[in-house]
C-alpha cells in the first residue's frame, strides 16, 4: 500500500510541469467570485485587520463572527473548539491552511482552539468554489471549509519582520515572531508563537437554587508552534511551495463542572508535524496546482485519577496522514467557460495500544467541474470518493458521487445565487473502532444541502453598505450519534439520526470613511431550526436538536480615527437545549457577551508599531455554550507587536 | 405591499412557532413520605441532573424535583443507589462522589457525606448495611463502613478492583469485584468480609465483570456476571454463604435480579438488538420457572426492577434510550400491567412508602 502512495504521490507531482515560459496570470486572481467587480463580499471573509481588532487566542473564538456556525466551546482559554455548520457536524468541516487540509483522521473534527491566529491574513468559510484549485479535492467535497491563508504564502517585496507578545488575565503570556526574506526568486520565511495560559478561572454556576462560586482548576496550557516556508518563483505566474509546521501542547483539561467533585485531573499532551510540498500556477488558460503532505500527530491522554489498577490512564495515540492532489483549470478565450479536473489520494493510519491492527483508510477523490458564465453564471461540481477501510478481517470499500450545482446572477446592485449540495463524511477511526464505543458497521453520514442568496451593496459618497440574506434548508440522515448502549458509562456510535434544519442567515455591513475617520457596523445574525426526525416513535421526534440555538449573531462596531481606534464586539447566543428531548430541565439560558477593546497604531523609527488592549465579557457574565464547561468572567488582554516591512 | 405583509406574517408565525412551550407547573414535594413512590433517576454523565421523583399513589401527581425541593440544591452527577435503612434513606451518587443522607420521614436532608480520599474521588457505587453500620462499595477499590448515628465513614475495607454490588449474608458482606476500568483485563471475583472483623477473608472466582449480588430466602447469595458484552454472555451464579464456594452457574442470561418472597425476578437487556424479559426464577428449586415472566410491550429500555413486599407490586424503571425522561411501569406480583408513570432522566432504583 506505502509503495501505492508513493507512487501516486510521485506521479502527481511530476505531472505538473514547470513550463518554461507563459503568459502570467495571478492565480488567486482570476478566481471568479462575486468579490470582483461589484464590491460585494458573499464569501465570509474575515482579513487580517479584522483579525487583530478581536484580540483572540485562537481561530475557534472567531468563528463566531461567522453566520452559520455554531460553536462548541468546552471551556477555558485554550479548551477545546469545535463548530457546527448550518447542523451539519464537525466531521463535515475541513480545516484548510495555506492550501492544505489539516488532519483529522482520529477523531473526525479539528480542534479549532488550537490554531493560533497571529500569522493569518484571511480567515474564510468557503462552501462552494469549485473552480478554485486552491482548496484540496477532499475538501471541496466536504460540507464546509474553513480556509486560513497565512503570512507565508503572501509574496513579498524584500523583507518583513514582524514580532510581538499578548499578556493577561489568568496568567496569560504569548510570544510571537515572524521573519520572511525574499532573494530574487527565493522566498524565506519563518514564524514562531508560544503561549502558556495558568488558566485559573473564578466563576459561578447555579446549583438547584443555589449559586456557587469557586475557582475553575486544571485549565493550565502550554503550547509553541512553528513553521519554516521555502517558496520559490519560477516565473510570476509560477510557484513552488515548501513547508514544515511543527507544534507542541500540553493542557490541563478542566472538564465539565461536577456538582460536589472538584478534583480534575486529566491531561492532553502531543505533537504535530505537517511537511507540504505544492507547485502552482498558470499558463495560458490553464492554471493549475498540484501539491503533496505528510502529516503525524500525536496525542496523549492522561487520566491520574483513574481507578483502574494502575492507578491512571495513559492512552497514546499516533496518526499519520499522506496526501497527493492535483488540479488543473482551462479557462476559454473569453472567459465564459471554464472546466476543472482534478484527482486526490489520502492514506490515514492510527497507531495505538488499544487496536492490535492499526486502523487504514485509502481514500481517492476525482473532481469535475465547470463554470459558464451565460445569463448569470452556472457552475456544477461532480466528485467522486473512493474510500477503502483496510481492517484485520476485510477491507471494506465505498463509492460515492458528490453532486453539487450552483447559479448567480448579478444585476446592478443586486446578486442572487441559488445552489445545492450533497455531501458525505466518512465516519472518524474513533467513531468506528475506538475500544468499546466503536462501531465498524458505520455508514457514512449524508446531507443535501440547498441554499439562496440575496445580496445588495451600494455606494453613496463616503458610505458603503453591503447586506445579504441566505436561506437554507439541510436534510441529512444516517447521522453518525453516540448513544449509550450497554449502560451510562458504556456508549456506542450508531447510524441512526436523520434531521431537517431550516434557517437564514442575515449579514449587514455599513461603513463609513472620510479622510482619517473611519466607523463601521456589521450585524451577523442566524435563525436555525434544526428538528430531530429519527424516530417518530421517540420522545425527541421534531424536538430542537442539543446545542441547536434557534437565534445566534454577533455585531461588530467599529471606530477609527487618525491613530486611535475602538471595537465593541456583542455576542449572542439564544436558549438552546443540552439534550435533545426538549424539556425545561435540559434548556440552557441564551447570553450576551460584551468585548471591548482599543488601539493605538504609530511609527517607530519609520515601522508601524500598535499597542491593543481588550477588556473581554465586560458585564462579567457567567455562561456556557457546552452545559457546566463555564467559560471565564471578565477578562483583559494586551497586545505589542511591531513591523518592519519593505 | 400585500406580498410585504405576506411575508413579515410568514416570518413572524415560524419564529413564534418555533418558540418554547412554557413548562408544566412542578408537583410541590410532600412534607412527609407516604403512600408513594421515591424514584432515583441517575441522569446522565458530566450534566450533574441526577434527581429524586416522588410519586404519589394517592392522586398519582410526580414530582420529579423532589431532592432540590428538600435542599435547595441538586443532588448531582449519576446517583447509583437508592435504599432506606431505619429512619433514613441514602442515595450513593458515583460521579459527584458523595453519600447523601437524608429523614425517612420529612426528606430533609440530614447529612452529606463527601467520598473523596486523598484529591482522588472513591466513586461510591452501591450500599447495603448490617447492625448500625452502612457498606458502600467505591470504586477505589475499597468497601466504606459508615456509622449510621454519626453518619461519617469510620472505617475503608480494601476489596478487588473496582467493586460493584454488595449483599449481606450469614453475617458475611459478598462484594462484587468488576474490573470495569480495567477492561478489557476485568476482575472476576467476589470479596467475602467477616462483619465481626471487618477483614476481607475470601475472594471466590464467579465469572468477567461481576455486578449484581442478592441474597434469597435461604441466605443463599446470588451474582451476575456481566461478561464483556459480547462473546462472553452475562450470567447468574449462586455462592454458598457457608462454604464460600460458587456452586453454580446458571445458563440462562441475566443482567439485574431482584428478590420477590422466595424467587427472584431475573431481568435481561439484550444491547445488541435492544429487546428485553424478566424471568421467574424460583430460589427454592434453582430453577427458572417462567422466561418471560412480564410483558416487555410498552418498555423501551429496561433498566432496573423492584419489587415490594409492601405493595405487593412489581417496578420497571425505563430509561426510554438512555438520554429521554423515563418511565416507571407497574405491575401487580402476578405480572399484569398497571399503569405508567413519566420521571426524570434514566430512574433505575424505586423505594416504596407505606
Amino acid at each position: 500500500m506505502k509503495l501505492r502512495l508513493t507512487y501516486c504521490l510521485l506521479t502527481i507531482l511530476l505531472g505538473s510541469p514547470c513550463f518554461g515560459q507563459g503568459e502570467p496570470k495571478e492565480l488567486d486572481s482570476v478566481e471568479i467570485s462575486f468579490s470582483q467587480g461589484a464590491n460585494l463580499q458573499l464569501a465570509q471573509t474575515i482579513r487580517v485587520a479584522r483579525i487583530q481588532r478581536r484580540l483572540v487566542n485562537d481561530v475557534g473564538q472567531l468563528m463566531s463572527l461567522f453566520t452559520g456556525v455554531q460553536t462548541k466551546s468546552y471551556g477555558g482559554l485554550g479548551g477545546m473548539k469545535t463548530i457546527t455548520f448550518r447542523s451539519l457536524g464537525a466531521g463535515h468541516i475541513s480545516v484548510v491552511s495555506d492550501h492544505f487540509a489539516l488532519s483529522q483522521t482520529q477523531s473526525g473534527q479539528a480542534d479549532l482552539g488550537q490554531i493560533p491566529v497571529d500569522f493569518i491574513n484571511k480567515l474564510e468559510l468557503v462552501g462552494y468554489n469549485p473552480l478554485s484549485v486552491n482548496y484540496p479535492i477532499h475538501s471541496k467535497l466536504a460540507g464546509q471549509i474553513i480556509a486560513m491563508e497565512t503570512r507565508h504564502v503572501t509574496k513579498i517585496d524584500t523583507f518583513g519582520i514582524n514580532f510581538g507578545t499578548q499578556f493577561g488575565s489568568f496568567g496569560q503570556f504569548d510570544g510571537h515572531a515572524f521573519v520572511s526574506r525574499r532573494f530574487s526568486k527565493l522566498q524565506v520565511a519563518l514564524s514562531m508563537k508560544g503561549r502558556r495560559f495558568d488558566g485559573d478561572y473564578p466563576f459561578a454556576y447555579l446549583n438547584g437554587q443555589t449559586t456557587s462560586r469557586t475557582t475553575r482548576t486544571n485549565g493550565d496550557l502550554t503550547d509553541a508552534f512553528g513553521t519554516a516556508s521555502v517558496s520559490y518563483f519560477f516565473k510570476p505566474m509560477q510557484k513552488l511551495y515548501a513547508a514544515y509546521s511543527g507544534a507542541y501542547y500540553d493542557k490541563g483539561l478542566p472538564g465539565a463542572v461536577v456538582f460536589y467533585n472538584e478534583t480534575a485531573n486529566q491531561r492532553l499532551f502531543g505533537n504535530n508535524h505537517l511537511f507540504t510540498l505544492r507547485h502552482s500556477g498558470s499558463h495560458k488558460q490553464l492554471i493549475y496546482s498540484s501539491g503533496a503532505s505528510f502529516q503525524q500527530s500525536e496525542l496523549n491522554y492522561l487520566d491520574s485519577n483513574y481507578l483502574n489498577a494502575a492507578g491512571y490512564l495513559h492512552s497514546r495515540f499516533i496518526s499519520q496522514e499522506s496526501t497527493g492532489n492535483t488540479q488543473w483549470r482551462y479557462l476559454s478565450p473569453n472567459d465564459s467557460l471554464s472546466f476543472l479536473l482534478g484527482a486526490g489520494v489520502r492514506y490515514e493510519q492510527l497507531f495505538s495500544e488499544t487496536f492490535d491492527t492499526p486502523p487504514t483508510r485509502f481514500s481517492t477523490d476525482i473532481i469535475s467541474a465547470f463554470e459558464w458564465i451565460w445569463k448569470g453564471t452556472f457552475s456544477a461540481q461532480l466528485g467522486l470518493q473512493d474510500i477503502q477501510d483496510i481492517r484485520p478481517a476485510q477491507t471494506k470499500h465505498t463509492t460515492v458521487l458528490l453532486p453539487s450545482g450552483e447559479w448567480k446572477i448579478r444585476h446592478k446592485n443586486f446578486s442572487f445565487i441559488a445552489g445545492y449540495r450533497y455531501t458525505v463524511r466518512q465516519p472518524s477511526f474513533n467513531e468506528l473502532y475506538y475500544n468499546q464505543v466503536g462501531n465498524d458497521k458505520l455508514l457514512p453520514e449524508k446531507a443535501h444541502l440547498a441554499y439562496t442568496t440575496f445580496g445588495y451593496s451600494h455606494e453613496f459618497g463616503e458610505w458603503r453598505y453591503q447586506g445579504a440574506v441566505q436561506p437554507f434548508y439541510v436534510h441529512a440522515t444516517d447521522k453518525i450519534l453516540a448513544i449509550p448502549t450497554k449502560n451510562l458509562f458504556i456508549w456506542s456510535i450508531q447510524n441512526i439520526g436523520k434531521s431537517d434544519a431550516y434557517g437564514t442567515e442575515v449579514r449587514q455591513f455599513i461603513e463609513y470613511h472620510k479622510n482619517h475617520l473611519k466607523a463601521s457596523v456589521r450585524l451577523q445574525y442566524t435563525f436555525q431550526y434544526t428538528i430531530d426526525l429519527s424516530d417518530p416513535a421517540s420522545a425527541t421526534y421534531r424536538d430542537v436538536l442539543s446545542y441547536s440555538p434557534l437565534h445566534a449573531g454577533t455585531a461588530e462596531l467599529d471606530f477609527e480615527i487618525k491613530h486611535w481606534g475602538t471595537s465593541l464586539l456583542v455576542t449572542y447566543q439564544g436558549e438552546r437545549y443540552a439534550l435533545n428531548q426538549n424539556i425545561p430541565a435540559n434548556l440552557l439560558e441564551d447570553f450576551v457577551l460584551l468585548d471591548l477593546s482599543f488601539f493605538y497604531r504609530g511609527t517607530w523609527r519609520e515601522h508601524e508599531f500598535t499597542a491593543r488592549m481588550a477588556i473581554n465579557n465586560l458585564t462579567n457574565n457567567y455562561y456556557s455554550y457546552i452545559r457546566y464547561f463555564v467559560m471565564p468572567g471578565t477578562n483583559v488582554a494586551f497586545r505589542l507587536s511591531y513591523n518592519l516591512e519593505k | 405591499m400585500k406580498l410585504r405583509y405576506a411575508l413579515i406574517g410568514i416570518l413572524a408565525v415560524t419564529i413564534l412557532g418555533c418558540k418554547k412551550k412554557n413548562p408544566d407547573p412542578e408537583t410541590p414535594a410532600p412534607t412527609t413520605l407516604s403512600h408513594g413512590l421515591l424514584v432515583l433517576n441517575e441522569g446522565l454523565f458530566n450534566h450533574n441532573n441526577s434527581s429524586l421523583s416522588w410519586i404519589n399513589q394517592n392522586d398519582h401527581s410526580i414530582s420529579n424535583s423532589f431532592f432540590e425541593g428538600k435542599t435547595g440544591r441538586g443532588l448531582g452527577d449519576t446517583g447509583n443507589d437508592l435504599k432506606r435503612y431505619g429512619g433514613k434513606i441514602y442515595v450513593v451518587v458515583n460521579v459527584s462522589s458523595t453519600v447523601e443522607i437524608l429523614d425517612a420521614v420529612t426528606g430533609e436532608s440530614l447529612q452529606q457525606i463527601n467520598m473523596i480520599h486523598n484529591g482522588t474521588p472513591k466513586q461510591p457505587r452501591s450500599i447495603t448495611f448490617y447492625g448500625p453500620k452502612a457498606y458502600v462499595t467505591c470504586y477505589d477499590g475499597f468497601v466504606d463502613v459508615i456509622d449510621t448515628l454519626s453518619m461519617s465513614v469510620t472505617q475503608r475495607i480494601a476489596v478487588g478492583n473496582n467493586p460493584e454490588g454488595l449483599a449481606v449474608s450469614n453475617g458475611k458482606l459478598y462484594v462484587a469485584n468488576s474490573g470495569g476500568l480495567n477492561y478489557p483485563d476485568v476482575d472476576s471475583t467476589v470479596s467475602v468480609i467477616d462483619l465481626s472483623t471487618n477483614q476481607e477473608i475470601q475472594r471466590i472466582t464467579v465469572g468477567n465483570n461481576p455486578g449484581g449480588v442478592c441474597v434469597d430466602s435461604e441466605g443463599d447469595v446470588y451474582v451476575i456476571s456481566r461478561g464483556n458484552y459480547s462473546s462472553i454472555p452475562s450470567r447468574m451464579h449462586r455462592i454458598n454463604p457457608i462454604t464460600d464456594t460458587k456452586e453454580f452457574t446458571y445458563s440462562f442470561d441475566a443482567g439485574g435480579m431482584t428478590r420477590m418472597n422466595d424467587q427472584l425476578l431475573v431481568s435481561y437487556y439484550d444491547y445488541s438488538n435492544s429487546t428485553s424479559h424478566i424471568g421467574l426464577f424460583d430460589a427454592l428449586t434453582e430453577q427458572l420457572t417462567v422466561p418471560n415472566y412480564i410483558s416487555m410491550s410498552g418498555i423501551t429500555t429496561l433498566y432496573g426492577v423492584t419489587y415490594s413486599p409492601v405493595t405487593g407490586k412489581i417496578y420497571c424503571t425505563d430509561a426510554n434510550t438512555f438520554s429521554n425522561t423515563g418511565f416507571i411501569h407497574v405491575f401487580s406480583q402476578a405480572g399484569v400491567f398497571e399503569r405508567t408513570y413519566n420521571v426524570g432522566l434514566n430512574p433505575s432504583k424505586v423505594l416504596v412508602f407505606d
